[in-house]
């Protein structure tokens, strides 16, 4: 067995730990077996090439539910358009450049509501749950809700155009044109923070979902990572040579994909800060997204190609789509779902991924089949979770460690008086001072005064008794040495009438 | 009482003597703490006893001469209270401070001499106290007159109460038990109560009490809050006894995870009375099934322990008793070996812990050689070649020598004995030096064997031919597993790396490093030789054309790429698994590539797709021609790359101010022009540097070495509040408590098994139940 520490005490505790540490790893291996949906890719056989199958072919080999999946909104006249999957993946929210915005359940065909706000809409984003989104408009950035009633006007969000949300901080964060990031508590209606990136108009912005670190491109090619506890960003990568036109990061926070306006694409890990591997694309790529299976999405001109290249270096694409005679806007994967959806000049299309959703969801974090209770009831328990902004660093595993700068070993009491530096001892201050109230009130002084020129029968009394006293000291101490007293002149003078 | 000691002066010595005899009992009887003072106090009566027997005083005299005696008697009272004052040191009485009779009695003859009276003159009232019970002894005896004189009781009776008296008195402090609890009682039947009586439990319980007219005063009693003091020490202990019974199930409980109340659970399910197997099959299918089983040795047939059939219950009683008694004295020696063992632990004293030491390293030198770590002889042997200890030349030796003491017999010996030690610890190096050859065997042998495989095992493989063996990953295995053994055996044989500063040369004779200035360059010499072999050995270890083919190539590609200015900065790939083979490529490249490709076959495509290819490269061969085109083309990269904006070296400069800024800074504190005086020999002063800690140091950087990525290393204080200032109090080090936070108990994060278990509560008592006192032990 390990040893610890000589404390045998804290040494059968820390082993105590360890066992149910042990013990932890081991049930949870087997709670694996709960988990019984199965991921698969596409495959290929003989001279077939995955990256060659087309939507139609795949949809008349699927399953009805996934084939209904399937879908194309034409909606040409407010494009492009931007969109948003609420965080389970039931809702979508659409938002047309030239002011639709629209939220339905898309899997039904249910429509929460349509608005033509006849003001540009630059980003459209779902809150916590499908009840309310935030809409970043011309100027402005505004919450509806589910309805479609406005809520608020964020009068200090101003000119933004890029939207994102983090569940667990439940922060709106909203970067644009004028270079300020801006961290919104939408639970107290605080504003958090605001940084000013100094790097000109912000490109884009997407959230590190694993430490909540948002992460701004910017027309220089340089990607500034933020949390709202630092004026300044935690770390700069450059990127690329160009302005970086959209970001993605994965779930576990690892990899970082950026598309730049130099045609570049290249994947970063974010947490050794160092380029992994790097790509071109024919034209500059629009968008990126990260699947929760690693499945990268890039939408470049009219076209969509999803890479399978988080893991190993890659020579071909995975899948390959194209909308004709549109320009790719925006491409997001659906949560917990095979599908990658596309907003494009000429409206919506939903592409079906094989693969690239989580198969397995945990009922308990998020719910994509939950009830109007449940919704409620996770909405508070998100409430009660919410954690606070400063939280957010680059390694989240620091919060309730140890401070690296203090001593790696607890000290003791004497080491603790050794590293204090000695006071330097003051003179003045060494002095014990009476606990007295001081006597020099410029009243008391003034009655001191006064006291002293009084000559009273009593003052001339001591004065006498004190000169005598003195006289008889004086005497005696005389004698003791043997000095003859000395004889009074007057005494002699005045002796003879003696 | 002094009147009937004139009377009868015969009576009264047996009396006294019987009075002494008694004192004596009662002292012999006495064996508490609280018997010092009275021991002492009794020892004066006998002295006096003494001193009156001796002299045969009479009594009248002893009334005449009162003054006299208090002189004396202050002495004495002043020795007892002496005694006293020693015997309130509650601590521990020292037996050694007591005063033993005999003593006494010399101290007091002599201080009787010294007073000059040879004759020793006693207080009436001492020698009737001193002698109470020779008084009572008359009473008696003139009860027993009156009693006769009644004649209503015979002689017998006066026996019997002669002896009932002799009880009474060997067990005086019944005689208050007699009488019931009552101050006015009057014995109403039997014989009277005379003063004598009443006298005689005083004695015994109190004798002071009746030295009132002497000058031997009480002891005084300890202050009130001593006393209670002590009172409270002793039943501390006592409850400490007690309670320390509890301690183990404490600590049990304390120990325990969850504590459960009540203890067990009522029902127990697996209680044997409610399903026991059947002796005798039942059905056939039983009885067959039980043949099976004993067929099959499954079931045991190993019986119970019975009790008569435990081994003790063999024994007959003598044996038991036997055992029983040499367990017993096992157990006694083995206890009074563990209480020698601590107290001769507890001994602080230097001088014997030397003694202690120097006996046993004598006794190791008895039987030296034999179970000496030959390590521990090496180091030894070290150290005693660095050290000057044994030799002539310590200070302490050249003084000795110096100032002549060396004559000196005894210290000559101690220089010798020195001297021989060294001499001893040298001697012995070279005599190692002389057997130790035998044992190199090792390394080169295990080389011969691993750098040619035996011709059966040649053979061997080729018949296996295309079998298991010829297949890759095998083959893999089987090489990597060999230069594993090369490694080894190369590092058995060259030493390793670390050894490579060192200056001494430690070639082959391990046993003396050489300390000369040639040592050096023998080293490098050595350096190169070993590069060179281990040079060798490695391009052994590439047989095949494959490995060779690889160096030659590595630098080939590089060479390529670094024609290529845009991907020197984005080619990170460099240990990647793709290797790149296109028209530049050497010659062999391509062979080797050949070669794989045959080996391979499905690795081909893989290999055909060039480095720096797009995402549309070779799968879009039906659309977008034109883009076909721009790709691979490093002029138009760089054309397309934003030739306007230098953005990298931007953001190098801005690396580098950040660095700077956040570095140790050097600031110039002197004073322009302070300390330049030029002119005749001045030397130029030094310049004031203050030097500055800033955030991080440029060598600690985070992303040192790393391009283009600054990492922000200030503080981040508003996350300094939910970190620990230290490491909190159980923990004694930061990776102990880390350890200690890994497993969250959310049942986010582990599985509802886990979560339940780790938020169990630490007492769950099951409402209603009676909780039962803890038990001892």
């Amino acid at each position: 067995m390990a040893v610890y520490s000589k404390d045998r005490k804290l040494n059968a505790n820390l082993k105590r730990l360890d066992e149910q540490h042990k013990d932890a790893r081991r049930s949870a291996k087997d709670t694996e077996i709960l988990l019984q949906e199965d991921a698969g890719f596409l495959e290929a056989e003989g001279m077939e090439k995955t990256y060659k199958f087309k939507q139609d072919d795949i949809v008349k080999e699927v399953d009805a539910g996934t084939a209904n999946k399937r879908f194309e909104l034409r909606l040409e006249q407010f494009g492009p358009y931007t969109l948003d999957y609420s965080r389970n993946g039931r809702d979508l929210l659409i938002g047309g450049k030239k002011g639709h915005v629209a939220s339905f359940d898309w899997r039904q065909g249910k429509l929460d509501c349509e608005l033509h706000l006849n003001e540009t809409v630059h980003a459209v984003k779902y809150l916590h749950n499908n009840q309310y989104f935030a809409v970043a408009q011309k100027k402005y950035v505004f919450i509806y809700d589910k309805t479609g009633m406005e809520l608020h006007r964020l009068k200090q969000h101003i000119d933004s155009t890029l939207l994102d949300f983090l569940p667990y901080h439940l922060l709106l964060t909203t970067a644009g044109n004028t270079g300020f990031l801006k961290y919104h508590d939408v639970s107290t209606g605080d504003l958090v923070a605001e940084h000013r990136t100094k790097l000109g108009p912000t490109q884009c912005m997407r959230q590190n979902p694993w430490n909540a670190v948002m992460h701004l491109g910017h027309a220089n090619g340089q990607v500034t990572l933020w949390s709202p506890s630092m004026p300044t960003p935690l770390a700069k990568i450059m990127a690329c040579r160009g302005p970086v036109r959209d970001i993605a990061i994965n779930r576990d926070g690892r990899h970082m994909v950026v598309a730049g306006a130099d045609k570049t694409l290249k994947l970063w890990d974010i947490r050794n800060f160092k380029e992994i591997d790097s790509y071109y694309t024919p034209t500059q790529a629009n968008t990126v997204d990260i699947s929760d299976k690693g499945l990268v999405s890039v939408g470049w001109g009219p076209h969509i190609t999803i890479w399978n290249f988080l893991k190993q270096r890659q020579n071909s694409p995975y899948m390959n789509h194209m909308i004709p005679s549109s320009q790719i806007q925006t491409t997001r994967f659906v949560p917990f779902e095979d599908i990658l959806g596309c907003g494009h000049n000429k409206g919506i299309s939903s592409v079906i991924v094989p693969g690239s959703g989580e198969a397995n969801f945990d009922a308990l974090e998020i719910n994509p089949y939950e009830t109007a209770k449940q919704r409620q009831q996770s909405e508070i328990r998100s409430l009660l979770n919410k954690l606070q902004p400063d939280m957010i660093t680059l390694d989240p595993n620091v919060i309730g460690s140890v401070d690296k700068r203090a001593s790696a070993k607890r000290l003791t009491p004497k080491d603790l008086s050794d590293l204090q530096p000695a006071k330097p001892v003051n003179e003045v201050d060494s002095k014990i001072k009476p606990e007295v109230k001081g006597k020099n009130s410029t009243i008391r002084k003034a009655k001191r005064k006064l006291r002293q020129n009084v000559i009273n029968e009593r003052a001339k009394r001591i004065e006498r008794a004190l000169d005598k006293e003195k006289n008889l000291r004086k005497q005696k101490h005389d004698f003791a040495k043997g000095i003859e007293p000395k004889k009074d002149t007057l005494h002699g003078a005045l002796g003879r009438f003696n | 009482m002094a009147r009937r000691g004139r009377r009868s002066q015969n009576r009264a010595l047996d009396a006294l003597q019987i009075a002494e005899q008694e004192t004596n009992g009662i002292d012999g009887d006495d064996s508490g703490s609280e018997a010092e003072n009275q021991k002492f106090k009794s020892g004066v009566l006998t002295v006096d006893g003494k001193e009156f027997e001796d002299e045969e005083l009479d009594s009248d005299e002893a009334l005449d001469s009162d003054d006299d005696y208090d002189v004396l008697n202050s002495k004495f009272s002043q020795t007892v209270r002496d005694k006293g004052e020693e015997d309130t040191g509650y601590d521990s009485i020292d037996e050694s401070e007591l005063i033993p009779l005999s003593e006494v009695w010399a101290r007091d003859d002599a201080d009787a001499q010294k007073n000059g009276g040879s004759e020793l003159v006693l207080d009436d009232d001492i020698v009737s106290d001193e002698s109470e019970s020779e008084s009572e002894d008359e009473e008696d005896s003139e009860d027993v007159f009156d009693e006769v004189d009644d004649e209503n009781d015979e002689l017998s009776t006066v026996m019997s109460q002669l002896r009932s008296k002799d009880a009474a008195k060997s067990h005086k402090v019944l005689i208050n038990d007699k009488s019931e609890e009552n101050s006015y009682r009057v014995p109403t039947s039997g014989q009277k109560l005379s003063i004598a009586e009443m006298m005689g439990d005083i004695e015994t319980e109190q004798p002071l009490l009746l030295e009132k007219g002497t000058s031997q005063p009480l002891a005084v009693p300890l202050p009130q809050s001593i006393q209670k003091k002590h009172e409270r020490r002793a039943a501390y202990d006592i409850q400490k006894e007690e309670v320390e019974k509890w301690t183990d199930s404490i600590q049990a409980n304390r120990r325990a995870e969850v504590l459960k109340f009540p203890a067990k659970d009522s029902v127990k399910h697996n209680d044997p009375s409610s399903f026991q197997p059947a002796d005798v099959p039942l059905t056939d299918l039983d009885s067959k099934l039980d043949g099976l089983l004993e067929h099959s040795n499954i079931e045991s047939k190993k019986s119970e322990d019975l009790f008569e059939e435990i081994e003790t219950a063999k024994m007959t009683k003598e044996e038991l008793a036997k055992r029983t008694n040499e367990l017993r004295l096992m157990r006694e020696l083995m206890y009074r070996g563990q209480k020698d063992a601590k107290r001769l632990k507890k001994i602080k004293s230097k001088t014997y812990r030397q003694k202690l030491r120097k006996e046993r390293q004598r006794n190791k030198d008895l039987v030296e050689g034999s179970d000496e770590d030959e390590e521990d002889l090496d180091y030894k042997r070290a150290a005693e070649r660095m050290s000057l200890k044994h030799k002539n030349n310590s200070e302490w030796a050249k003084t000795m020598i110096k100032s002549g003491l060396s004559k000196d017999k005894e210290t000559r010996d101690e220089i010798e004995e020195m001297l021989r030690q060294g001499e001893k610890l040298r001697q012995k190096q070279l005599g190692r030096d002389q057997e130790d050859d035998s044992d190199d065997r090792g390394v080169s042998d295990i080389d011969v064997e691993e750098a040619e495989p035996s011709e059966a095992e040649e053979k061997l493989r080729s018949k296996l031919g295309k079998g298991l063996m010829a297949m890759d990953f095998m083959k893999r295995a089987e090489e990597q597993e060999r230069r594993e053994n090369q490694r080894l055996a190369d590092e058995l044989r060259y030493g390793v790396e670390s050894d490579d500063e060192q200056v001494a040369n430690v070639v082959k004779n391990a046993g003396r490093r050489v300390y000369t200035p040639g040592a050096a360059a023998a080293a490098e010499e050595w350096q190169t030789v070993k590069r060179r072999a281990e040079q060798e050995a490695n391009d052994d270890n590439e047989k095949s054309l494959e490995n060779r083919m690889q160096k030659p190539k590595k630098q080939k590609t590089k060479t390529q790429a670094e024609e290529n200015p845009w991907l020197v900065s984005d080619d990170t790939r460099k240990g990647g698994k793709v290797r790149v083979i296109d028209e530049k490529s050497s010659k062999i490249d391509k062979n080797a590539a050949k070669l794989k490709k045959r080996a391979r076959a499905e690795e081909v495509e893989e290999v055909k797709i060039s480095l720096g290819d797009t995402l549309d490269d070779e799968y879009e061969g039906e659309g977008d021609k034109e883009e076909d085109v721009h790709v691979f083309k490093q002029k138009d990269l760089i054309e397309q790359a934003f030739a306007g904006d230098d953005v990298v070296a931007e953001f190098e400069q801005e690396k580098h101010e950040v660095e700077e800024l956040e570095g140790d800074k050097e600031i110039d504190v002197g004073l322009p022009g302070w300390g330049d005086w030029a002119g005749g020999s001045q030397k130029k002063k030094k310049k004031i540097i203050k030097k500055v800690n800033g955030v991080a140091p440029i060598e600690k950087r985070k992303d040192k070495n790393k391009r283009g990525v600054i990492i922000n290393e200030r503080v981040n204080k508003k996350n300094a509040k939910y970190q620990a200032g230290a490491v909190p109090y159980p923990f004694e080090t930061m990776e102990q408590y880390e350890r200690s936070l890994r497993q969250p108990i959310g049942q986010e994060w582990t599985s509802r098994d886990t979560h339940q278990r780790l938020t169990m509560p630490k007492v769950i008592a099951k409402h209603g139940s009676v909780i039962a006192p803890m038990k001892k032990h």
